[in-house]
């Protein structure tokens, strides 16, 4: 791929991350001049930079929705959430099209279509295109001067005094009517549908692009659109335009409306754009410095092309005023009286009639750009492919391994070559090996840390969406989100967490209506909240909203048939909340989009355990809800314990482990085929490693047998084996390949004597 | 024949249909002063555009009421304004 590309792609990452993120600021405080200024500021730039490739259609969605910040910007315009929505949509149109761009270097082929929705969409909220901003500039409660800018432009003055004669005081309609470019092929003739406008009062034309050249131009393709006043009423005006409805908008226009454009009503000269072009010009060539014979020739000259003008433009009285302005100027042998007659005549209110294309209007904005310092370049960070940092750890891990064989080396000097000296100076320089080696794993596993604000940062906007979807009011508390954990323990954060909040939207916050009935503010508080409690990420995912009722959750969970009746007696209250993470289960009478389709909580809770961590939930009824996940920090080391089985080693996750006995073999209870043993009071199961793992059956007769007890699935087993070994922290390695294939591991890891050990997944073997 | 021309200027006579615009566009990209439309009765849009787009001032009053009424004072709007500019330019050398 192209260099140039990539880098669009990556800094367009970022650009339309912040926007979103300074248009959710901006919808909860919108005259947040900050935000809107960063968020024109990385809209503009990136339809800037988009501007260097070719994808056409991502520039103009984004011109769109430039143009409507600029205008929020100017506040001209105020943000509504129904335009939010919008613009986030068209950011996230962008987001997608920039995947693709990542992946395929061109847009998808459905892009073009795609844009031009979305440009008629945001243009419908706010638009300056010639014809669409006259066939939408009442829709969009253009101000009251543009309007009458705009009517006296289509219609001339006469016209608009002949109709507001006709309306007499009654309201009129304004006809706009934009024919599609090929209706010629269908037969139509728009003109003189148009010219059969019952009662037809004024009628003028607006085209639809700046008209080309004539050697450039296709007869057949309509560029008109044409605007009417007609006294007749609306269903008469539709029904003329039946075939055609889609292509038609009928404004009723209050009578005040034509009397302001009239000008009797004394709201300012208008001119048409050429004729002000024009004015501008003579004014320029007057203010040229000219020897003093060539002045009298100058300002006839120019007084002449400037009366002319006016007097085709219908203005005869300024004509006359330029006349006279002018034989002052002739008398006087200075051009100043001619030139204060022209600027008088160029008001500015008189200038801001006319429309402005608005590609000037956008260059205007543009400087403001560049010149703010670019703080992204003065980055520290580096980006690097995680690949790498992978590569690294495996490193580390090999370099724990081949220390770890230092202390075997140091044993066999001692015992094989009976040179103790040798062997402790050897445990000496291990010493020494092993503290850098745990610096550098240290220092790599830093690498890897990421803060949870990564995943964090995309709530907001989930928030605010789901909130809108379902009618409710959320504020969306975070906190702690610079605490930091492993980048994979980050990613597999996010699935979780998204289904809690989702249930904390759906199922816990209660709607205004229901929160006021109850005396709490309309506005429900959900908190994420993180922090470091030991090696562990702690993770918080808090409510104020109806809270969980233990008494509905153990009904349901009998009647989804989770629970039996002898069980739905005993359970407590606690246990009954911690019911809804057990598969199958959910609350929500009906599904919903949102959530309620039974799959959410077990699902988290098996993500959560995937990765190492555990999950809580705690609710008091009517105050809310709070679901709590541990996770570890670091994925990469693993503390497992080895037990021997025979001749062989196994590792065992240490977080399973409660603790290890030793049973005398007669204190084993056989029950039918199984066997259990008491330990604390309590009949705990026994299981035979070797039955688990199909293993000849242990010969050894010793008088004791060792267990290891251990908490799979939430049950105490206890777990026969030969022997116990040591506590160790390994880099686990999952089975690859033909080998992933095998249930009951967990992984491999490598032993400092070079042996494989197995590590076992007891919740997949019991 | 619904479109003719004859010298510098183009008659538009009768029923000018959307078929006689790509003519109409030939005559007008040859080069026209002057359009005269005295005896049009109908202008399709197709023609209308081309008029709008051309700007060549236009002579006449048709014999159409509803074309007169209408459309003149759009067309005289476009044509007129920019033959003034053209004149103009010419006198301004003079000196």
């Amino acid at each position: 791929m192209k260099e140039l590309l990539i880098q669009f792609v990556a800094e367009a990452g970022d650009l339309l991350r912040e926007a979103g993120e300074d248009l959710l600021a901006l919808e909860r405080v919108p005259d947040d001049a900050d935000a809107i200024n960063r968020l024109f500021r990385s809209v503009h730039t990136l339809k800037g930079s988009s501007g260097l490739f070719d994808v056409q259609p991502l520039t103009r969605a984004l011109h769109a929705a430039e143009d409507i910040f600029q205008a929020v910007r100017e506040q001209k315009l105020a943000l509504t959430p129904e335009m939010v929505d919008l613009t986030l949509k068209t950011l996230d149109q962008v987001g997608r099209w920039i995947e693709h761009l990542d992946q395929t270097e061109e847009l998808p082929t459905d892009a073009a279509p795609i844009a031009t929705d979305l440009v008629a969409e945001l243009r419908g909220h706010f638009n300056r295109g010639p014809i669409e901003a006259l066939v939408n500039s009442f829709a969009s409660k253009a101000d009251a001067s543009d309007v009458t800018a705009a009517l006296d432009r289509w219609f001339g003055k006469d016209a608009m005094a002949g109709a507001a004669k006709a309306a007499r005081d009654e309201p009129i309609n304004l006809v706009s009517y934009l024919p599609e470019e090929g209706c010629f092929f269908k037969g139509e003739d728009p003109l003189h549908l148009a010219m059969q406008i019952p009662h037809l009062q004024a009628l003028g034309v607006d085209e639809r692009s700046p008209w080309p050249a004539l050697y450039d131009l296709n007869p057949f393709n309509c560029n008109l659109g044409f605007h009417a006043l007609s006294t007749a009423d609306r269903p008469e005006l539709e029904t003329l335009f039946r075939y055609v409805p889609t292509q038609v908008t009928i404004t009723e226009l209050a009578s005040s409306v034509l009397a302001a454009a009239t000008p009797s009503a004394g709201s300012g000269l208008i001119l048409p754009a050429v004729v002000e072009a024009l004015l501008r010009e003579q004014i320029d060539l007057l203010e040229l410095a000219a020897p003093a014979e060539e002045q009298a020739g100058r300002v006839a000259s120019a007084a002449r092309v400037a009366i002319n003008a006016l007097r085709f433009a219908g203005h005869s009285e300024e004509a006359a005023t330029l006349e006279a302005a002018q034989a002052a100027s002739l008398a006087a042998g200075s051009s100043t009286s001619l030139l204060g007659a022209l600027a008088q005549l160029l008001r500015p209110e008189v200038a801001s009639a006319s429309i402005v294309p608005d590609q000037v209007t956008s260059t205007e904005a543009s400087p403001s750009a560049p010149n703010e310092p670019i703080e992204r370049a003065a980055s520290r960070t580096l980006r690097v492919d995680q690949q790498k940092v992978d590569s690294l750890m495996n490193l580390i891990g090999e370099l724990v391994v081949a220390k770890n064989s230092l202390p075997f080396l140091a044993r066999r000097a001692e015992q094989q070559f009976g040179s103790r000296e040798l062997g402790r100076e050897i445990k000496d320089q291990y010493v020494v090996i092993d503290r850098i080696a745990q610096e550098l794993q240290g220092a790599v596993m830093a690498i890897r840390m990421m803060p949870v604000g990564q995943v964090f940062q995309r709530f907001p906007r989930l928030v605010r969406d789901l909130a809108r979807k379902l009618g409710k009011q959320v504020d969306l508390v975070i906190e702690g989100e610079d605490t930091e954990a492993d980048k994979n323990v980050i990613e597999s954060l996010f699935d979780p967490l998204l289904h809690m909040v989702r249930n904390s939207l759906d199922h816990g916050v209660e709607s205004p209506e229901q929160r006021a009935a109850c005396g709490k503010s309309g506005t429900a508080q959900v908190k994420l909240l993180a922090r470091r409690d030991g090696d562990q990420v702690v993770i918080e995912v808090v409510d104020d909203g109806r809270g969980i009722d233990p008494e509905v959750i153990k009904r349901k969970a009998y009647e989804r048939g989770l629970i039996d009746e002898a069980r739905l007696a005993a359970v407590t209250d606690d246990e009954a909340t911690m019911l809804v993470f057990a598969a199958g289960f959910s609350t929500a009478e009906t599904i919903s989009d949102v959530s309620g389709r039974g799959v959410g909580m077990d699902v988290v809770r098996n993500a959560v355990e995937k990765a190492g961590g555990r999950i809580a939930m705690t609710s008091v009824k009517g105050t809310g809800t709070t679901v709590r996940i541990e996770l570890p920090l670091s994925m990469a080391v693993s503390r497992v314990m080895t037990v021997a089985l025979g001749k062989n080693l196994f590792g065992v996750p240490m977080d399973l482990i409660e603790g290890i006995v030793k049973i005398p073999r007669s204190d084993v209870v056989r029950i039918k085929t199984s066997e259990a043993f008491v330990l604390r009071d309590r009949v705990v199961p026994l299981v035979r490693l070797t039955q688990l793992l199909d293993m000849p059956d242990d010969e050894t007769t010793g008088e004791e047998i060792a267990v290891l007890v251990v908490r799979v699935n939430g049950q105490t087993v206890g777990l026969g084996i030969s022997a116990f070994g040591e506590g160790m922290e390994v880099i686990l390695k999952p089975l690859e390949g033909m080998l992933a294939k095998i249930a009951g591991y967990a992984g491999t890891a490598l032993l400092g004597d070079g042996r494989v050990l197995l590590v076992l997944d007891l919740k997949e073997l019991i | 024949m619904t479109i003719r021309r004859l010298g510098d200027t183009i008659f538009l006579e009768g029923v000018c249909a959307v078929e006689d615009a790509e003519i109409l566009l030939q005559y007008l990209q040859a080069g026209a002063d002057l359009i005269d439309w005295s005896d049009c009765t109908h202008l399709h849009a197709a023609c209308f555009q081309l008029l709008l787009a051309a700007r060549v001032p236009m002579s006449g009053t048709p014999a159409n009421p509803d074309l007169s009424r209408w459309l003149a004072p759009i067309l005289h709007s476009a044509g007129l304004t920019i033959q003034g500019v053209a004149a103009e330019t010419l006198c301004e050398m003079e000196p």
